[in-house]
């Protein structure tokens, strides 16, 4: 365990390096993302000009879900996201092969050695615009409902870590789909409103097994006190099977590879 | 200039893509994604009321398949690979064939739309035969004319800000900044995240002086029967007039661009 920290405090010093050399670029970013969270806020806005409650969720439970899903969405492009969206190309370029010679878990370094440091300020920003949110509509919330909504986000997280490692690594098998991170982006984006307003079936789906709902709705369901206090179990149970069954395919698919380079 | 070189570099460009199916069909996936939340959304927000701001349920389910159908059809992706073109040095190659770079990099984002649309037609005629209640078709032919005449405006201002960003590159290498940017105002502006009608009024003003409203906003407008006839020979004449100022410009930043190339890789 300890040789693991020590190398992940590597990968961490390595990102600050990073940083160091693109400042303007990460200031830039921060800004962005301020600019982003600003039009996701808009879309709130415009959409609560029309009516005082959707699916009985009002502008404030809205916002909090945003904020959060917004958060999940960074902490995952933080710590995996430069890493997992990288599988596609290492598997057609064969670059797998130096993480396999290493005396380390493989899906450790390849789904960790790049820690975005600037995604870190991004996320500072989004914890900022957090604190105003409760402050700004005085949402009451209690400790332990802080502290069980905090301990779903990191959920929120893991599931998304899972989803994005079984998408990517379909590529053992299919050349050329590094854009499925982009679909993923895509549809993650079902998981920032109340999943109420869907069909059913699709809210079925985005419970199981295109668990986008992990991301902010959970969260914001039990901190606003939707979803009782033992629906927890059901969210800490599918995120670690769901995080099983990825790391599973991830192995399973690992024993096929044969290498494009070496 | 020789079209045929042209025509014969679209042909290449349709093979390769079509080589590669399950990347096409990937993205497909993602532009629809995007736009699938939004049509639920509003349905709740109409609750029992017929109407909002002038639109009925129909109409704004049929305004997002329009964004969604223009997503897909006519959204250019060009300023990535003009990225690596500049800052990898891929440009050289190009530079020194008897072709222009700009025609270039446009045939090939024309060829992947001509198959991207094919996709996009029958997506948005499935929308009609599934939910035909929810579906509006435009009501005169004038008005479906106008609509196409549209759709090739949104395709252009597409393009013409994808070569904005792409061209950025000259001057600052990775150009994701500008890129992400460029993404929140079009998002923003254009009328994709909602009628830009149901926009605070200051936001309004804004969008009504930008180009980014022939993105989405004015071609989902006349499908929905938005827009009278003169307002739709209003719009298409302003178009004209962004359309050929930016074009302009875009001569001009490439021309000041390839004058600061240092051809990396030679």
């Amino acid at each position: 365990m300890k040789t693991y920290w020590n190398i992940y405090t590597v990968f961490v010093q390595n990102g600050v390096s990073y940083l160091a050399q693109y400042r303007k670029d990460a200031w830039w970013n921060v800004a962005v993302n301020v600019l982003w969270v600003g039009m996701l806020f808009l879309i709130v806005e415009v959409i609560f000009s029309q009516t005082a409650t959707i699916v009985g969720w009002k502008k404030e439970e809205v916002y909090l879900l945003t904020i959060l899903w917004t958060i999940v969405s960074e902490a995952f492009v933080m710590i995996f996201g430069g890493n997992t969206q990288q599988i596609p190309h290492m598997i057609t370029d064969g670059d797998l092969d130096i993480f396999l010679t290493k005396p380390a878990n493989t899906l450790f370094l390849v789904s960790t050695r790049f820690f975005l440091f600037r995604a870190f300020y991004r996320l500072l920003a989004d914890f900022g615009i957090l604190a105003w949110i409760v402050w700004r509509f005085d949402v009451g919330v209690s400790l332990p409902h802080a502290v069980l909504a905090f301990f779903l986000v990191v959920c929120g997280i893991i599931v998304h870590f899972s989803m994005t490692l079984l998408a990517n690594t379909l590529s053992f098998w299919f050349l050329r789909i590094d854009n499925v991170n982009d679909t993923l982006v895509s549809l993650h984006t079902l998981g920032r409103y109340p999943i109420d307003v869907f069909p059913k079936t699709l809210k079925i789906l985005l419970l199981t097994a295109l668990p986008m709902a992990f991301s902010g709705y959970i969260p914001v369901a039990v901190l606003t006190g939707r979803w009782p206090w033992y629906a927890v179990g059901y969210a800490v149970c599918f995120t670690a099977a769901f995080f099983c069954l990825a790391v599973r395919f991830w192995s399973f698919a690992l024993k096929r590879y044969s290498s494009a380079s070496s | 200039m020789s079209i045929s070189k042209y025509w014969q570099l679209n042909k290449t460009f349709l093979q390769r893509h079509i080589a590669y199916r399950a990347r096409v069909s990937i993205w497909i996936i993602a532009d629809v994604a995007n736009f699938l939340v939004f049509p639920f959304v509003w349905l709740a927000v109409y609750g029992s009321r017929e109407t909002l701001a002038g639109y009925a349920k129909a109409d704004m389910v049929t305004y997002y398949m329009v964004i969604m159908f223009i997503s897909v059809a006519c959204t250019s992706h060009i300023s990535r690979h003009m990225k690596d073109d500049i800052i990898k040095g891929n440009l050289n190659a190009i530079l020194v064939q008897p072709m222009r770079y700009l025609f270039f990099r446009t045939i090939h984002e024309v060829s992947y739309r001509i198959l991207a649309t094919g996709i996009a037609i029958a997506l948005f005629g499935a929308a009609f035969f599934l939910f035909p209640a929810y579906m509006r078709f435009p009501s005169s032919p004038a008005s479906l004319i106008f609509f196409l005449l549209s759709l090739f405006f949104s395709f252009y201002f597409s393009h013409l800000m994808q070569l904005f960003v792409g061209l950025s590159s000259f001057w600052l290498g990775d150009n994701t900044g500008p890129d992400r940017l460029r993404h929140i105002v079009e998002k923003v502006f254009s009328g994709e995240i909602a009628p830009l009608v149901f926009f605070p009024p200051l936001l309004q003003s804004i969008a009504g002086i930008l180009p980014f409203q022939f993105l989405s906003y004015v071609p989902a407008q006349i499908f929905v029967g938005q827009l009278t006839m003169q307002e739709m020979r209003h719009v298409v004449f302003i178009a004209s007039m962004w359309a050929a100022g930016l074009s302009v410009f875009v001569l001009f930043l490439w021309r000041r661009g390839v004058r600061r190339y240092d051809g990396v890789g030679i």
